[in-house]
């Protein structure tokens, strides 16, 4: 049976110091069937150019409209019936793709299934100040919106990722919570399949400056119950 | 209860109210709460310290409404908020929200008071959120 191809998008920007890592671990997969697409927003530390040197890899050049508009780009030239992403610093197991496509395979009623990750601190990185362990397990590790593999079916249906300008950071969480309003189920594999990476550079926006576009998220789904 | 002080359950709890409505979202469980009107505009006063007793006074006065009326009202709110832990006890020493701020009731009648209890996102305000994106780049500088 052909396996079935997976896109993923990485979007970056002045992300070079990482971004290395992070493709190395996406051409590593043991899935056979990945379409890599990196969107670059403009980078001027050579993202783009060292994203090129990497077999297998597709480079979208744009201009910075945000990282939410970067990842719509990176879906209009997606070729996969299966879409994930990540980020430029953070690193996927090499079991990743392969894991989440048996799942959708095995659970075709599902719309996006997640996954955990594990924390890795770079050397000499401070512990951020954001950085809490989780409330449901009590570990540092938690789960990202990021770590989904998505049915292409999911965006056809909710269009893309909404702006960055409103929605700050959530814009992830604003996607899932349309996706569960719409009734397209989200699934959890327990496994830790990504890495994510504390440099001490990373943003949250869960610390109390950056709530607002929680709330909006929220409130925009309570209303839309009612 | 009458003497007794409150406070919002921070940082567990965060709250945002917006044109007469109340979201309170729980950190902790992933739920979230709604109210509106009167109901918000006790969250607000209880929440700033103010008393059961006092918060009715100022529904009392505010909405035209009998004090006993809105002193059970009041207690049965505050019982709620307390059981759903969003609402906790001033202890001597906690910060204040230094005082109530002024009610904005836009539009609302009274409506006995009420908080709305949602747990359907419980498990997506749980994720975690982290990612980098200031326009400078990805990974950017917290600055």
């Amino acid at each position: 049976m052909t396996p079935v191809l997976v896109s993923v998008i990485v979007p970056v920007l002045n992300g070079a110091r990482f971004l290395g890592e992070c493709l190395g671990s996406l051409i590593a997969q043991d899935h056979p069937a990945l379409d890599i697409v990196v969107v670059d927003a403009g980078s001027t530390d050579g993202s783009a150019q060292l994203a090129e040197g990497f077999s297998g890899v597709r480079v979208l050049r744009r201009a910075n409209e945000g990282l939410s508009a970067s990842r719509n780009a990176g879906l209009g030239a997606a070729a996969g019936p299966l879409i994930g992403f990540c980020d430029s610093d953070d690193v996927w197991k090499p079991d990743k793709a392969r894991r989440q496509v048996e799942y959708l395979e095995a659970h075709p009623d599902v719309g996006v299934v997640l996954c955990r990750q594990d924390t890795m601190f770079e050397p000499g990185a401070a512990w951020p100040d954001w950085l809490r362990p989780d409330q449901v397990r009590g570990d540092l590790d938690g789960v990202s919106p990021t770590s989904g593999l998505f049915r292409r079916a999911v965006f056809d249906r909710l269009g893309g990722f909404r702006g960055m300008d409103q929605l700050g950071t959530e814009f992830d969480l604003e996607l899932l919570i349309r996706a569960r309003a719409a009734g397209l189920p989200i699934a959890l594999l327990e496994d830790a399949l990504c890495v994510r990476r504390i440099h001490g550079d990373n943003l949250t926006s869960r610390s109390e400056p950056f709530l607002a576009p929680m709330f909006k998220v929220v409130r925009d789904h309570l209303r839309s119950r009612t | 209860m009458a003497a007794m002080r409150f406070r919002s359950n921070k940082p567990r709890m965060v709250d945002e109210t917006v044109d007469g409505e109340t979201l309170i979202i729980d950190m902790v469980s992933g739920s979230y709460f709604s109210c509106v009107g009167a109901s918000a505009a006790a969250w607000i006063a209880l929440s700033h310290g103010a008393t059961a007793a006092e918060t009715a006074r100022l529904l009392s006065s505010t909405y035209r409404i009998a004090t006993s009326e809105a002193e059970r009202d009041v207690e049965q709110f505050v019982a709620t908020l307390l059981g759903d832990e969003v609402l906790v006890v001033l202890e001597e020493g906690d910060p204040t929200n230094g005082g109530p701020p002024a009610l904005d009731t836009p539009g609302h009648e009274y409506q006995p008071l009420r908080l709305e209890r949602y747990t359907d996102l419980a498990d997506l305000i749980l994720l975690d959120p982290v990612h980098d994106v200031s326009v400078a780049g990805w990974p950017s500088r917290h600055e």
